[in-house]
Parts: structure tokens; sequence; C-alpha cells
């Protein structure tokens, strides 16, 4: 509800023609505890256009800047969920409501609390700006992204009645200012006294209640424009069901091809500085407009804090067993049961883990890669991993992972390019990768995981000569073949082989996957049958 | 003060302009539920640690554009004696701020069970899933830190919620949290940009959490399919 400083004098000012006999200057004059022409609006509500109405005084100053509706019934339309439905107001405003949640009235003497507040202009100024429901994004045109622009303003917000009762007297304030209140539509339709207040237009108060000040600034510069007008913001029935958890529901095979756990939290970014220090942390601190001095009104601010702060303590000893909706109050686990689907989803969780710690332990799952069997993390700062050579960033380079790379040229002089000696080599390896790669997953759950014997055998198959330079080349069409070569095996086998045992020997211990520790074979068991079902 | 409508249209409802929104802190104990919730409403740490035998409430009220927002907080004791307020937490919040402490990586297992449960209660609010004591996170060794900040990602996808890393002693996204509660629910855009690199303190909202809920006015437990 607004409480608004209202110099009565100038109403008669440009704008204001429009306002009715009745609220004419005198009578604002007289009923001097009006606060704002806004409280003087009319039930009925009205879409009609209006310009911006801009209200102020040398201390505060107050905008009901609204713009052109005339599109907005157009744009509605663009929204499947309102098209052609005749009552889009209504709509809207059932959503408002149910959207936003339980607006409840707020005692506008609370709006004594900021006057005097010199950062009151500015923050009124910039709320204006920035969020301002009643101008831009409720009905503004000037915006065409402003999803609101349609928006009429509820029919709750639309009771704000002329009343001579109404206390908070605020006759210091003065108008000052007005232009072109267009909103302000001619009462004589509207009843008697009645300011017809635009419907796109909640009635709000900029003024009452700012209580945060070191916040407040904060939060509306903290979002952009917006209430979207996004189909979250509809009211369910018009939306079709959204199907959740649709996003984890991956088969194995989609998800193990990759070795890069990465891949799974694919919003966390790989550390490029430094770690965070203790006395870095300055760094990250909120900035708050009026830091608080917290240390000296520590024990007042705690004191107010108690005060404030209740306690709901519990009226029944906690071993009554309870049922509230479909969840039952076990006293002996301590626990709420039911619900037990919401569980299913970190099961995916988990097996991301197990994935992710499969690529980091160079399980079993992919035999292509683990033939090589010495990758120990798929994404090492140093850098991407295939089968057992590993990039080197630094220099640019693939190198071998356990080191002993032998290099058949070292002998021979460097005028020789190295590629026409690579080629015959990849050649080579490819029927040697795939004949290992067959034995690979047994091999490795028996937990070898560097099995140097088969390291050593693929070796000498390729290199001969015993030199013992540990780099190759390995041209990108080869890696290329190996990757494709890679995937297929992948496609193929990928639902073969549960990881739990590999895996938990080396990482059950930090990484906590209790439950479905057991069972949760038959989610891949289920995976598997449900992707084959879909081929 | 109350409102006087004016008498020719009685049946229009009173204006409003306060939403009130419930928000319920759960976690495990010691986690630091207390701790941010004092610490956003009032701006005060204490390193001391009070147990909290039921559930604390705060209110905090800020203005947002023309509305204002009443923060109703509550936070739930976390040990298992108090469980069975769980309801008192959960039903009707608008969001469920989910709490693991950044140094205890058990604590973060437990979300798994406290989130099937606050949402048998309560499936249309919107969860986030905060770390704590990130102040204290970064003395742990990078590996650990880079876990942590893994498997946390992945319980933020599983449950849809953003995930935030905060430090209530050091002032360290507290404020946010509460933010992108208000961005959530009322699909605003924060400028606030995120903080994606493993070792920061990590606030990635976006995509997450943004898929509504069934309906939020009704707070009936339908049940899941």
């Amino acid at each position: 509800m607004s409480i608004r400083p209202v110099n009565i004098d100038e109403f008669t000012e440009t704008s204001f023609e429009d306002i009715e006999a009745s609220v004419s200057p005198t009578n604002w004059k007289k009923r001097s505890q009006q606060s704002s022409p806004l409280r003087d609006v009319a039930a009925a509500p009205s879409t009609a256009s209006s310009e911006s109405t801009t209200f102020s005084n040398d201390k505060k100053r107050y905008s009901t800047h609204t713009e052109s509706d005339e599109d907005g019934g157009a744009f509605l339309d663009d929204f499947e969920e309102f098209h052609g439905k005749a009552s889009r107001g209504e709509i809207v405003k059932s959503h408002f409501e149910n959207v936003n949640l339980e607006p409840t009235f707020r005692p506008s003497t609370e709006a004594q609390e900021s006057e005097g507040d010199d950062e009151l202009q500015e923050l009124t100024r910039r709320f204006g700006n920035k969020f301002d429901i009643k101008s831009r994004h409720l009905s503004g045109a000037q915006r065409p992204r402003s999803a609101f622009k349609t928006f009429k303003q509820p029919q709750s917000m639309m009771d704000l009645r002329e009343s001579t009762t109404r206390p908070s007297s605020r006759s210091s304030h003065e108008l000052t200012n007005s232009k072109s209140a267009t909103n302000l539509r001619s009462g004589s339709r509207l009843g008697p006294r009645g300011i017809q207040y635009k419907k796109s237009v909640p009635a709000l108060s900029k003024y009452d209640m700012i209580r945060e000040e070191d916040e407040q600034d904060n939060y509306n510069d903290e979002f952009e424009d917006e209430l979207k007008f996004e189909k979250s913001l509809l009211q369910p029935q018009f939306l079709p069901k959204e199907d959740e958890g649709s996003l984890l529901d991956l088969s194995p095979s989609q998800y193990t091809i990759t070795a890069d756990d990465s891949i799974l939290t694919p919003q966390l970014h790989k550390r490029h500085r430094d770690w965070v220090r203790p006395s870095q942390l300055e760094m990250f601190r909120e900035p708050l407009r009026h830091e608080k001095p917290a240390v000296k009104h520590r024990d007042s601010r705690k004191l107010s804090v108690s005060h404030r702060l209740k306690t709901i303590k519990q009226e029944i000893d906690h071993n009554t067993p309870m049922k509230k909706g479909r969840m039952v109050y076990n006293p002996e686990t301590l626990k709420w049961e039911g619900n037990e689907q919401a569980l299913a989803k970190f099961r995916d969780v988990d097996s991301f883990d197990k994935k992710a710690l499969v690529i980091q332990g160079r399980p079993d799952l992919q035999p292509p890669r683990e033939r090589s069997s010495s990758t120990r993390s798929g994404t090492r700062k140093h850098g991407k991993v295939v089968g057992r050579m590993m990039f080197d960033q630094d220099n640019l380079r693939w190198i071998r992972l356990d080191g002993d790379e032998k290099d058949p040229f070292a002998e021979i002089p460097d005028y020789i390019p190295p590629v026409s000696f690579s080629e015959p080599s990849l050649k080579k390896k490819l029927p040697t990768k795939r004949s290992q790669s067959q034995f690979a997953p047994s091999r490795d759950q028996c937990g070898g995981r560097y099995p140097s014997s088969a390291t050593t055998r693929y070796h000498s198959l390729n290199t001969p000569s015993s030199s013992s330079d540990p780099t190759f080349n390995i041209d990108s069409k080869s890696l290329e073949r190996f990757y494709h070569e890679e995937n297929k095996w992948s496609k193929k086998v990928g639902g073969w082989f549960i990881l739990r045992d590999a895996e938990a020997e080396g990482y059950g211990a930090d990484q906590e996957l209790p439950d479905p520790k057991n069972n949760s074979y038959m989610y891949e068991i289920r995976n598997m049958v449900m992707s084959s079902a879909r081929n | 003060m109350s409102m006087v409508s004016g008498g020719d249209t009685p049946l229009l409802p009173h204006p409003k302009n306060t939403f009130t929104l419930k928000i319920g802190l759960i976690g495990d104990a010691q986690v630091g539920k207390t701790s941010l919730m004092v610490k956003y409403v009032e701006n005060v740490f204490d390193e001391e640690y009070t147990q909290t035998l039921g559930v604390n409430c705060l209110s905090k009220k800020i203005t947002l554009g023309s509305a204002d927002i009443l923060f109703y907080i509550m936070d739930l004791g976390g040990q298992r004696e108090f469980i069975n307020m769980l309801p008192l937490a959960s039903e009707g919040a608008k969001a469920i701020i989910f709490l693991f402490d950044l140094t205890r990586p058990e604590t973060l297992k437990s979300i798994k069970e406290w989130h099937r449960q606050a949402t048998g209660f309560n499936e249309q609010a919107v969860p986030l899933l905060v770390g704590t004591k990130y102040d204290l996170f970064v003395n742990l060794d990078p590996e650990y830190q880079a876990q942590i900040s893994k498997q946390s990602m992945r319980y933020a996808q599983a449950m849809d919620a953003p995930l935030i890393f905060c430090s209530t002693s050091h002032s360290i996204n507290v404020q946010k949290i509460f933010k992108i509660v208000i961005a959530k629910l009322y699909n605003l855009t924060m400028r606030a940009s995120e903080i994606k690199q493993i070792g920061d303190p990590l606030l990635i909202y976006k995509y997450l959490g943004s898929s509504r809920r069934p309906a939020s006015g009704s707070s009936t437990s339908s049940s899941a399919s």
C-alpha cells in the first residue's frame, strides 16, 4: 500500500487534468492525511494506457511511470497459455497471486521508518528504473523483452480506496512536481473522487519499510530487469508437466564414454588460478553498503537476536510415532519414512560417482583405453589421457604415463621426419589394441590396473628397438581413429560391466556410496534392458 | 494499521504488497544453519556453537522494488531427535535450504536423507544446496576441495538445486543465498555472475532450481509418481 507524501498544491500542474473535481487540490489539501493520490485509487480497474506520473519533492520522489498498454493484448497472445483466453487479466492475476505466494497486508506506518533517509530518493529512483513493476515491466512497451508488460494490476492491488479514516498523515511531504499523469482518469466514470489507477500498476509503496538500507540497493541491483513472463510463472494447469529427472537419466553407455569426469559436473570449471588462501577470502566478501560494525554492537545485536529469535520446542517426545501426509515418523530410526523415490535421483548421482571414480581409477568399463591401463585419471592437471598416453600441455605433446617410452628413433638423425615412421607403427597398434582390449576387462577387474606385463608386451610389438626415449608421435588421424574405435567398443560393451567392485576397492573408503552399493547392479541391468529395448 | 477499503467495493481484497516467504534451513548438526540465519538477518556471527533445541525462527523483511518480501526463516535443529519437527520447517516453505559442512563430507552425504524427507513434506519448495564454512574449506587439500566441489555439484544437479558455498564468518555468499531464493521464486534474473571455478566459493544457480514445482499455492503433499 502506498503511503506517499503528496503536495496537493501541485495537483493542478500539467498532467492532472483528468482528476475529477472531487479530487481537486483543495480536496486534497483538506484531506491532508492522504499521502498519495494512489490512495484514492478507484476500485474499478482500468487498462487504459498511461504515461508517466512523477511526484517529487525536495526530499523524496515518487514515480508511477507506466507505459502504454495497447500492445499488451497482442503480447499476451504470443504465449500459448494466454492465447485466445478471454479474461487474460484474470489469468494473470490469479497467476500472480498464486505464484507470488501469500501477500499480506503491510501496515503503512512503517513507512515512517524510512523518513529522512537521504538515500531514499536515490533508492527510489533506482527502484523505478531497475525494478519497477509498476512501470516498465508490467505494462511497458518500451521494453519489449519485458514479459510483464501486459501484466495487469491484480484486482487485489486495486483496492486502494480513498478514505478519510486512514491514518498516517504525511502533510510535510509536498509534491512539487508531477508529469503527465494520464493514468489518473476522470473520476466521473469511476465513482466519486476516484482516481483511476491503471490496472497494470500495482499501487505499491516504494516508501515504507526500507529497513535494509544496506541491502536494498543490493537487491535491486541484483536483478537485471525482469519478472520475466516465463511459462514457469504461469499456473501449472496451463503447463505441460515437465519431465524432471530426465536430465540425469543417462544410460551407462552414454556416460561411460568419456573419461573426463568434469563432464559430469559441467558447470564446474577447473582451477586455473592458485588455490584460494585464507588470506584471500576477503575478495569474496559480500559488499554491504553499510558494513555494520559488528564487533562494536555485538552485544546489543546479540541481544536483539535473542529477542527476535523464537524457538519452537517440541511438545511431544521424539519417540512418538507420527504420520503426516505420506510420511511416517519412525521413532526408532529417528527418520521420516516415505518418499523413497526421492533417493533415486541420488542413486543416479552415485552411479555418476562411480563413473567418475572409475574413470579416475582407470577401471574396466572402457576396454580400449584400459588396455593400456596406466591412466590413473582421465583429467589430470596435465591434461587429457588417451590410452596410456597423456597429453603434456606444457610441451604440447603426448607422453607415456608409465614413463618407459622407448624411442625407436633415438639413434636416427633428426632430419628424417618422424611422421613417416609413426605411420606403420600405428597400423600395428590398432589390431593390437583391439585384441588386447578383449582381455582388458577381466584383467583389470582383478585389480591389475597397471599390468606392466601387458604394457610391455604391447610395447614390444611396436617398438622392437630398445631405445629409451619416451616419446613417439601419433598423428591426429590415428587419434581420431582410436577415438572412434573406442566409442564403438564402449557402445558395444558399455552395459556389460558393473564397475562397482573395482571402483570400490580403491575409492570406497573416501567416497561414501552406501545403500546402492550392493544392489545398484540392478540399476545397471535396468539401464541395459532399457537401452536394449530402445534399440 | 488496517486499510479501510471503500464501501462501494467491499468485495475487493485489501491491497497486498508484502510477500511472505517461508524458508526452511535443514542439515546436519553443527553445519551452521542457525549461524547462517542469524548472520543473514542480523549480520552477526558468533563462533560459539549453540545447539538449536527445536526450530529457530527469525524473520527479515527486505524491500524489492515496489514490494516487500518477508523472509520467515525456520531453522531446524540438526540433531536427530528434532527430526520429528521436520514438517514444521519444511511444510509450506517456499524454499528449503539444505546445508552441509564443506569440511565434513559426511554432512554432504546426509543431504540425501534430508532431501528425501523434506521433499516428502514439500515438493514444491525450491531447494538450495549450501556448503558452509568455506573459510575453513580453503585450508584443505586442493584435491579434497575438488572432490567435494564435484560431489556437491552432482548432488545439486540431482536435486535441481542451486549450489552455493558460503562462509558465514567471512560474509561470503550469505546474502546471495537469499537473493537466489527470490530470483528462483519470482523468476528474476540475478546480476551476480556465477562462480564456477573449483576452489572458489561456488555460486551456481542459473540452470538449477528453475523448473517450477507443481503449484506453489497448495502445500499439500501430492504424491510424486
